[in-house]
């Protein structure tokens, strides 16, 4: 079993090389695309400097924790799609039929097409997490710590929900279009001070879109540094990774094969 | 003997060029509405961000004790609230066209349409302009829905303005057009134009006005925000949607017009130092 694993795990890392060798390829185009979404990070992030220069405080937030918010967030996202870029591409290679190329492969299907793509924006993403980090001050060790292991469930998550809904497609034909909408309620709810949300959104974004487990959960970790609710995230991770285990499964025994012919770099 | 002529006798006049590109535009509103179900979709988003803003704003009205009806920067609750409806409502419903171009830059597509009769960059313009009306209505329809429910109706909105509406912000379109274009034009020269689009959209939600109406910005920001053309994309049309003011309406419409002017032909350059680099092989 634990040589199995560490096979797989070796396997994956092999995947990332290879993928970020892809990318030194055309190194001005990764650049620009890493670089663009710095920028529109660095963009959004003054909306905010500038609604609290004028308002101060929302529900508790100031701009303090919105600095967290952003290293967290742009931190998870980054870690995310950097390594498991196909995460939010699933859809479209269900509807297109181009799974027949990880089927016919000795390896686990799902790790396999996970990490067989690395998404050049989210290096941005990843960079404007470790300089919201520092703006947001919080240099102590177990902080520290606290926001890498955050940002690593974080990232888990943010993979689940993406292969999970992105595994409508084994159902409803293209879901390329509601994928889409569905991450865009992901980011941008996990955006947002979650104060701002009551009653049944609250629960809805703990539960079906769970952006407070990227974003507001995380912050609150690192402010307090509460073990238990270190626990319930991880606790979120773990059944993110089972929910998404069991709908591919499922999903993947409605799956049919495309004649189209594909080729995959 | 009696000869067919195939093309229009009044081809290459002003009627027929209208003619053309009003088909080219029907096509893509019979192509959208095919697609009803992207729309409904769109709609269904605007729903969210609407939502979001309704929670926002809501909640900074109250924490700055702004009393029922009161203002922040001119505007009440309801106004900012349906505000964001008009802004997300172009934001969402226009054309991507840089992305369009791009594609078409990128796979050699452009050499083959460059030969054809009509002229690329106004058949990009009208082709994606046929869209945009199907996805306003859904837009609007699920937008005001939110609103509606968050805080009740716009007293302030003049019905007798719509037109005057309807021509701010379709010269917001054209403006924004010409920016898309432009950004899709700089595939000629980098591979992707992703990076720029995002850094395009971004300026226009936050000195455009679509995350915070730009008389909320700082005194310094605003002075630079409305000189540049992004608040004439969004902001200026959502203001005089729940803030009609006609002094200011006519300096928007100026504004508007010289900055199309400027861009227009900047994007005619643009277009024709690009197209020198395309390369048409046989086969």
């Amino acid at each position: 079993m634990i040589t199995r694993l560490r096979r797989e795990i070796g396997f994956v890392v092999h995947l990332v090389k290879l993928n970020l060798a892809g990318l030194m390829e055309y190194r001005a185009t990764f650049l620009t695309q890493a670089i663009g979404m710095f920028i529109n990070n660095g963009i959004y992030f003054v909306f905010w400097l500038m609604f609290f220069d004028r308002f101060e405080e929302v529900r508790g937030y100031q701009i303090e924790q919105i600095y967290l918010l952003f290293a967290l967030v742009a931190g998870g996202w980054g870690l995310a799609f950097t390594f498991a870029g196909n995460a939010n591409r699933i859809a479209g290679l269900i509807a297109q039929g181009r799974l027949d190329y990880y089927l016919t492969l000795p390896r686990p299907v799902l790790p396999h097409i996970l990490f067989s793509y690395m998404n050049p924006f989210t290096m941005g993403d990843l960079s404007f997490a470790v300089i919201a980090y520092i703006f947001a001050g919080r240099f102590d060790v177990l902080s520290i710590l606290l926001w890498l292991v955050c940002a690593i469930c974080a990232a888990i998550i943010c993979v689940s929900f993406m292969a999970v809904i992105g595994c409508a497609a084994f159902f409803m034909g293209n879901a390329v279009q509601w994928t889409f909408y569905l991450e865009n309620a992901l980011i941008t709810f996990s955006l947002y001070p979650m104060g701002l949300f009551q009653g049944v959104a609250r629960l809805l974004l703990f539960t079906l879109i769970p952006s407070a487990f990227i974003g507001a959960v995380p912050v609150e970790i690192v402010e307090t540094h509460s073990f238990a609710l270190l626990g319930a995230l991880a606790g979120a991770a773990l059944a993110g990774i089972g929910i998404m285990t069991v709908v591919f499964r499922i999903g993947l025994r409605r799956y049919e094969s495309g004649s189209a012919i594909n080729v995959n770099i | 003997m009696t000869t067919t002529t195939l093309a229009a006798p009044d081809r290459g006049t002003t009627r027929a060029q209208v003619r053309k590109y009003s088909a080219i535009a029907r096509i893509n509103v019979q192509n959208s509405l095919a697609y009803a179900w992207d729309a409904l979709g769109q709609g269904v988003f605007v729903t969210l961000f609407i939502f979001v803003f309704a929670q926002l704003w809501k909640t900074t009205f109250k924490a700055q004790n702004v009393p029922d009806g009161g203002t922040i920067a001119g505007l009440t609750l309801v106004q900012t609230l349906w505000y964001f409806v008009w802004a997300e409502l172009i934001q969402i419903s226009k054309a991507n066209v840089a992305y369009t171009i791009q594609e078409e830059v990128r796979d050699g597509s452009l050499a083959y349409t460059l030969g054809r009769p009509y002229n690329y960059l106004l058949y990009h313009f009208f082709s994606g302009q046929g869209g945009v009306i199907i996805r306003m209505v859904f837009i609007l329809a699920f937008g005001s829905a939110v609103a509606l429910l968050a805080v009740g109706p716009l007293n302030t909105f003049r019905p007798e303005t719509v037109p005057a509406l309807l021509l701010i912000t379709a010269l917001a379109f054209v403006l924004d057009f010409c920016m898309m274009a432009m950004i899709g034009l700089t595939a000629f020269f980098f591979e992707d134009t992703a990076a720029f689009r995002l850094i395009y959209s971004k300026i226009n939600f936050v000195i455009g006005g679509l995350l915070l109406p730009v008389d909320f910005l700082p005194d310094a920001v605003q002075s630079v925000a409305r000189v540049l053309p992004f608040n004439l994309i969004l902001y200026a049309p959502a203001k005089q949607f729940v803030a009609w003011d006609s002094t200011q309406f006519l300096e928007q419409i100026g504004l508007q017009i010289v900055w199309i002017t400027i861009l227009a032909g900047l994007l005619a350059l643009f277009f024709r130092y690009g197209t020198r680099r395309v390369s048409i092989n046989g086969g």
